[in-house]
């Protein structure tokens, strides 16, 4: 019970980030990074992998921030009242979900992007 | 960035494989790592951190020119779809350009300091 509280920040940090992450935005995203993996030789890929745990766990606070930000601006228009009214919730709830489907799209659009190019620099390189 | 990592890591020769063998006796972060290790790490840090960036920004902006602000859907109507997908072609391709641009840029600033004696010929990369 009492290690189960004990938690350090980091397990939290990462269930928190495991539950927002979308599916295909995380795994998108993730595939750019490995990237900069596979090009650091085999010692320092543990240290790596663990650093990039905590720059996407970073990335999702971010997110989470951004987002307030946005639907904050797009949603919230008068200050007649201390509470959100029902159609700002309304407002709020949709634009979070309107803006995590099309980031997952943009993160579709991106890697393909991103291999289209790989694949013309190694037509470059390899001429045949 | 990719040229300094890939002669870093030809750079590691014999005296790589002693050090590897080092840093892996330590626990995970905490063993020794050569002050190229380091370097190495850094570089692949700051080339994560490029495309963390990078996505962030294109996601705000294709978001705040795309996406309809009166948010009373849930979902990306066809529209909405076909926007976020020349955005983010748009996007990237002026990426693409600004970073050409840049270099030629730099080159070109290279050469003008060379000429004028402020640097040595075939100077630092």
């Amino acid at each position: 019970h009492r290690e189960h509280q004990q938690r350090d920040w980091r397990s939290a940090a990462a269930a928190f980030a495991a539950r927002r992450r979308p599916g295909g935005e995380g795994g998108q995203r993730a595939r750019g990074t490995m990237d900069a993996a596979t090009k650091l030789p085999d010692h320092l890929r543990g240290p790596f992998l663990q650093e990039l745990e905590e720059m996407q766990i970073r990335d999702q606070f971010k997110l989470n921030t951004r987002l307030g930000e946005h639907c904050f601006r797009d949603c919230v228009t008068t200050f007649r009242s201390k509470n959100l009214a029902p159609d700002e919730e309304k407002c709020i709830k949709n634009c979070a979900g309107a803006f995590l489907k099309m980031s997952r799209r943009v993160a579709e659009r991106f890697s393909e992007i991103q291999m289209q190019e790989q694949q013309q620099q190694m037509q470059q390189l390899n001429p045949q | 960035g990719g040229a300094a990592q890939r002669q870093a890591q030809s750079d590691e020769g014999g005296a790589g494989t002693a050090t590897g063998r080092m840093s892996s006796f330590g626990l995970g972060g905490g063993g020794y790592r050569s002050p190229n290790d380091d370097m190495q790490l850094k570089a692949a840090k700051m080339e994560v951190e490029l495309v963390q960036d990078l996505f962030n920004r294109m996601s705000d902006l294709c978001f705040r020119k795309c996406i309809n602000n009166k948010f009373k859907e849930n979902e990306l109507n066809l529209g909405e779809q076909s926007c976020t997908d020349r955005c983010v072609a748009k996007y990237m391709a002026t990426q693409k350009t600004i970073s050409e641009t840049f270099q030629e840029f730099s080159a070109a600033e290279q050469q003008r300091m060379q000429q004028q004696g402020m640097m040595p010929p075939g100077g630092a990369q």
